[in-house]
This record gives structure tokens, sequence and C-alpha cells, in this order.
């Protein structure tokens, strides 16, 4: 029976004290070389507690004794000799020897499916998971959210109460509604630009409309606005954004950032940029108000055209841009309008509000 | 006449191993480790994250190595998993107090908010240190001996609302003091059966350390920040002491700024070409540096180092009433 050197320590001090090791049946017979007389007792291998990474180098063994009693052994067979003594004890289990053993093709294939994982969470789960949660989000918490969110923005803003009204006027009038479906406000700024926030508030910029030459574009541009509205685009975004960075702190163990986040987001959604999907889904959404009211749907092209002379050409291709270039939109938006013709017709009251905004 | 050979014996037979400190740890095998942990805390929504951390954990501690000895954590992943809910919960107190006063819509409640949830977060981080200090250290070993921590959190919380105190007031001079205070402290209430560790390092020294960092670095376009660590690095490590039986030994790093350099662009490179998934090799090679480089001034009389009060350590490892391993904050 092969006899193994190492390193007993009784829990008690740190001193070391030279043991010789025999493997029995169930039992590791220890040995103290020195001392006052050399004295012998066994170890039960039941007793002797797991050990996730014993390596072969060094193998350390622990017993389940009050204190705990250690034991070292720098012999390179010691591992392998345990092994095949004791092939059921726990502590001859490596968790990880799979893992660490030098096949490396257990390990490749957790690293594809943990890539592919990521991968599906991240363009697939996480997209349908926030959406679902931005739809079911109770109106009364959108509408907090988006009341804490304007009074924000709006702080600092000069608001041209005067056009505010005739917009607001000229919104009702679009949807044919006496009540305000959103909360119309028109601020003093120097780019042309309007976005929508969350709980119904849509905020124009002056300066798009002097760019509309006639109401069917504002009507365009509005009819867009209140799409981004009611399909809850920006919690979307806002869910979204979130979660990506929830889950990045789910893998590397940062959930402090968290809140980095949710402030930098709410500070900036006045320059978020929607998501060139759901761009596209306010055009086409914002036709169908047009289509329901009768409105000259090539107001939101030409709209498109103002601003695209306002922007000059745009020098970002499309593939990098999170707004569709105006081309593109145009091109959209004319197809869909070829498709799905229909009858217009004149809007005594929105050519009145637009009169009243262009004064 | 029967004990007259046994002590010389000893230490004829058995040569004492060199007081050294290794790090062996490969980053194939961490890699290995931390893969599954990484899976298994996707597929369980971050449920897994204490149990992964424990894993981590006792593959480093175990891969470390001093005077031909390793180190153990004995950490268990289910005490992990009650201070990583107790963190949890108290976050989610605290974001939801903020967006509650922040969705008022009212200038005082924000600012009500926004003060107290960074006066939470600030009272937590005594607790959340002295609990991280008194659970890592009584569940490491070393040849069977147990680590303690003798702090109070009370004194804790002392030094830190004195020390945020004079650092506001000093528009931030005093932070270096204040470090250095709270590392006397923590320091300080080390225990290692009877060791007794310090820190010896002042609070000018660091100030001093901050300055000439800074300004060498800004003049230097940056280039100079890699030896600004290693000062830093210095003034942490070599400050140290052990004490045991009067004799003090002084911990001793021989790091140098190209060393730094050679690490954090390495690491750099690593997690920029691996997409983050490198990390296991990042922390294989920055604990390779932190602690294949450090060595002790003097030798510690290793074989008899003595259990500090077993019981009352025994008594800490059932002890999980404590806000336990917050050091997620």
């Amino acid at each position: 029976m092969a006899v193994f050197q190492g390193l007993f320590f009784d829990g008690k001090t740190s001193s070391g004290q030279p043991v010789e090791i025999k493997l029995s049946p169930g039992l590791l017979v220890l040995t103290k070389k020195y001392g006052p007389e050399p004295s012998e007792f066994g170890w039960k291998i039941a007793r002797i507690s797991r050990n996730d990474f014993n390596d072969r180098e060094q193998v350390v063994l622990e017993y389940a004794s009050e204190p705990r009693e250690v034991l070292e052994v720098n012999d390179p067979a010691f591992s392998g000799a345990l092994q095949a003594a004791y092939p059921h004890a726990p502590f001859v289990k490596l968790k990880y020897s799979s893992f660490v053993s030098g096949n490396p093709l257990p390990l490749i294939g957790v690293l594809v499916g943990f890539i592919a994982l990521i991968a599906a969470a991240y363009f697939w789960l996480i997209p349908k998971l926030t959406d679902v949660a931005a739809e079911n989000m109770p109106t009364i918490t959108e509408a907090q959210i988006g009341e804490a969110l304007i009074g924000a923005m709006l702080k600092d803003e000069a608001i041209d109460s005067a056009k505010t009204v005739y917009a607001q006027k000229f919104f009702n009038h679009l949807h044919g509604k006496s009540e305000n479906v959103a909360t119309i406000t028109v601020i003093d700024e120097k780019q042309a630009n309007a976005f929508a926030v969350p709980g119904g508030n849509i905020v124009i910029f002056k300066p798009i409309i002097a760019l509309t030459d006639n109401y069917a574009e504002l009507a365009g541009l509005l009819a867009h606005e209140n799409a981004h509205l009611q399909h809850r685009h920006s919690l979307k975004l806002l869910f979204r954004n979130l979660s990506t960075y929830f889950l990045a702190s789910l893998l590397f163990g940062d959930v402090n950032g968290l809140m980095a986040i949710l402030i930098e987001n709410a500070e900036n959604l006045k320059e978020l940029e929607y998501n060139r999907d759901l761009e596209k889904e306010a055009d086409m959404s914002g036709l169908e108000l047009l289509r329901a009211r009768k409105i000259d749907p090539n107001g939101m092209v030409n709209l498109f055209s103002a601003l695209k002379d306002e922007h000059g050409k745009s020098a970002i291709p499309e593939f990098l841009s999170t707004h569709p270039v105006f081309d593109s939109r145009i091109e959209y938006l004319k197809a869909e309008i070829v498709k799905k013709p229909y009858q217009t017709q004149p809007n005594d009251s929105l050519e009145y509000y637009f009169r009243k905004l262009k004064e | 006449m029967v004990n007259n050979y046994s002590e010389t014996s000893v230490s004829e037979n058995y040569s004492a191993p060199e007081q050294t400190l290794e790090f062996k740890g490969k980053g194939t095998e961490l890699f290995g480790i931390q893969l599954p942990n990484w899976v298994l805390t996707l597929v369980t929504c971050g449920l897994y994250y204490p149990w992964a951390k424990v894993e981590i954990l006792k593959y480093v501690y175990s891969k470390t190595e001093f005077a031909g000895s390793r180190f153990k954590f004995h950490g268990t992943g289910k005490e992990m998993f009650k201070g990583f809910i107790k963190a949890i919960g108290i976050f989610a107190v605290l974001i939801g107090f903020f967006l509650f006063c922040s969705l008022s819509g009212k200038p005082e409640l924000i600012l009500v908010g926004m003060l107290g949830f960074y006066a939470g977060l600030g009272l937590i981080i005594p607790v959340a240190i002295h609990g991280r200090m008194r659970y890592r250290l009584s569940r490491t070993s070393w040849r069977g001996i147990h680590f303690g921590y003798t702090g109070s959190l009370k004194q804790l919380y002392i030094e830190c609302i004195k020390g945020a105190f004079l650092t506001a007031i000093t528009f931030g001079i005093y932070g270096s003091w204040f470090v250095v205070n709270l590392r006397k402290y923590i320091i300080g209430n080390i225990r290692f059966g009877n060791i007794r560790f310090s820190f010896d390092g002042e609070g000018g020294e660091l100030f001093i350390t901050h300055l000439k960092g800074y300004f060498l670095s800004v003049f230097t376009l940056g280039i100079y920040l890699f030896w600004y660590m290693r000062d830093l690095h210095f003034f942490y490590v070599n400050n140290i002491l052990a004490e045991q039986n009067g004799r003090l030994v002084r911990l001793d790093a021989n790091v140098t700024g190209t060393g730094y350099l050679k690490l954090i662009v390495g690491n750099v490179l690593i997690m920029v070409f691996t997409l983050g998934l490198g990390i296991p090799f990042v922390t294989v090679r920055t604990l390779n540096f932190v602690i294949s480089n450090t060595q002790l001034i003097g030798t510690l009389d290793l074989e008899n180092i003595e259990q500090a009060e077993a019981d009352r350590i025994g008594a800490t490892f059932e002890d999980v009433s404590d806000l336990l391993n917050l050091d997620l904050v």
C-alpha cells in the first residue's frame, strides 16, 4: 500500500505536523512521524469535507472535527490515489472537473450556448417583455411619470401661450373631439422639432410651424407625434434601455449603476431619438389618422421634404442613424399613399387654426 | 528522556517553507468556473449570483498560497443569498422612495427624495463595510486558523460621519486623512490567531502622493498615471504591519510603473477584444500582479499561530443575523 507524506494541522495552532498517510478502506490512517511518541489516528472518509478545487499540485482536505483539522499533501500522485481508493467520496469529485480537465469541448459548448442565450435575451426576450410591460403599465402611472418629465423639461422654456391654445384646438379638431386627447405645448426654440412625452404631452418647437405650408403638413406632424403617444414609444424605449442595462449588471455584478441610467434617461428624453422601427410605426399610424379624417396624406410627405431641406443633406448613412433618413421615409409614405388612395375633404376648422398659428 | 529528541528533530527533518505569497490561479480554470456561473445567473434572473460569487471566492482563495499553504474560503451560497436578498430589499426601498418623490412633481419633495436617497446610501456604507469584514474574515482560514474582525459598527459610524463631515467642510482635502483613518480602524481590527494587523500610513503622505500623482499625470498627458498607481499601491500595501508577540513584520510590494502599464493595457485589450467575456483572465492577471509581488519583511512564527477564542469564532460561524456581505454596494 502506498504511503504518502503530508502536513497535519490540528486547528488549534498553525504548526504543521508531518504525517504519513495510508489509504485504508473507509479510513485515512495518519501517523505522526515525530513527537513524544509516534502516534496513529484515523480520519473517517465520510467526515472529510467536500473540496471544490483540489488540484494535483496540492491536495487540501478538511475534517469535520471541532476545531476543524486540515491535511495538506504536496504529492502529484495523491489525488489519483484518492480517486482510485474512494471513487464515491464527495471530496474526490471535483465540481468543475469537466471544465478544468483540459478537454475544451464542454467549455466551448457552454460558451456557444451562453452567447446564444445572451443574444436571445437581448434581441428577442427583452424587447418582447419590455413592450408588454410598457403596454400594460397603468395609465395613471404613465401620466405621473409624464408629468414629472414634462415639468422638468419645460421648466426653463419660453412657452408661447397664444400659439399653444391654437395648436391645442387644431389638434382637437384633427381628432374631431372636444376633450384633449393630448396636451400640446408650443415653445420658442431655434431648431425645427417636436416630440412626444409619456402621459399625453406633445411639445412643438415654433420653427417647425414656420416650415409647414398648409394645414395638412401640420396635421401630418401632429398625427405622427400622437401615434408615438398611442403606442407608448418613449416608455418602451426607456424600459428597453433599463433592461439592457439590467442584463449587463446581472452578468457583471453591478446593480448600483441602474440608478445612473434611470436618471440619465429622464434627463435625456428630450434628446431621445426614437428608434427607427418606432418611427415607422408612428408614421404609419399617423397616416391612418389622416385617412380617417380625410386629410391629404401628402401633407406628411411634404413635411418631411421640408425638414429634409432644413437639415441639408444628411451625412449619416441610414444604417447608422436611428431616425430613418428622410428620403426613405418619404419613399415608404408615398408607396403607402399609392397603395391605399382615398378622397380628401377640405377641413375649414383646421385651416382656420393653421392660419392663426402662422400669424 | 523520552522528550529529548522531539523538538529538535522536527526542525531538522521538516524545513519550513519560505514565507512568500503567491497566486497560482489560471485564467482558463477561472473561466471554466465563471462560464457556468454566468449561464446559471442569467437563467435564474440573477438569483444564482450569490452562489456564483462564492465559487469565485473559493477558487481565488484556494489558489492563494502563503508559505506553501493555501487559504480557504468557508462561506456558502446560502449565507450570501440572505445578504443578497437584504441588499436588494434595501435598494428596492431606497429606489422606491426616490421614484415616489420624483414622480410627485413637487420640487420640495423631489429634493427630499434625492437627499433621502443619498443619505440612505451613505448610511448603508458603514454597515456594508462592517458586515463584509466580519463575514469574509470569519470565513477565511489558513492552515485551519481563522481570521477575525473585532471592529464595532458604532465606532465605524463615528469614523465615517466624522470623516465625511470634515471632508465636506475642507472641500475634499481631508479625504486623504479620512481614507487613512478608516483603513487604520479596519485593518487594526483584523486578527489572525494571535497576529494583529495595523496600518502605519499617514494622511499627509497620501495627500502628497495624490497631489504629486495628479500634477505629474497632467503634465505627462496621463503617462504618469501608471506610476501614480504604483505609488498608491506602495502606500496601501507597504504600510500594513503584522504583529505577533511584540515582533513586527511589514508587507512589502515590489510593483513597478511599467508593470502597472503592462497590466492595465493588457487588461483593457482583453476586455475589448472579448467583449467582457475575458474577465476571468483579467482577474487572474490582476491577482497575480498584486499577490505575487507582495513580500514579507521579517518572519512570522508560523508554527505558533494559535486559534484565537475558538469558541467565539465558532459562534460567528452560525451568526448570520447581521447584514452579511453587503459588498454589492
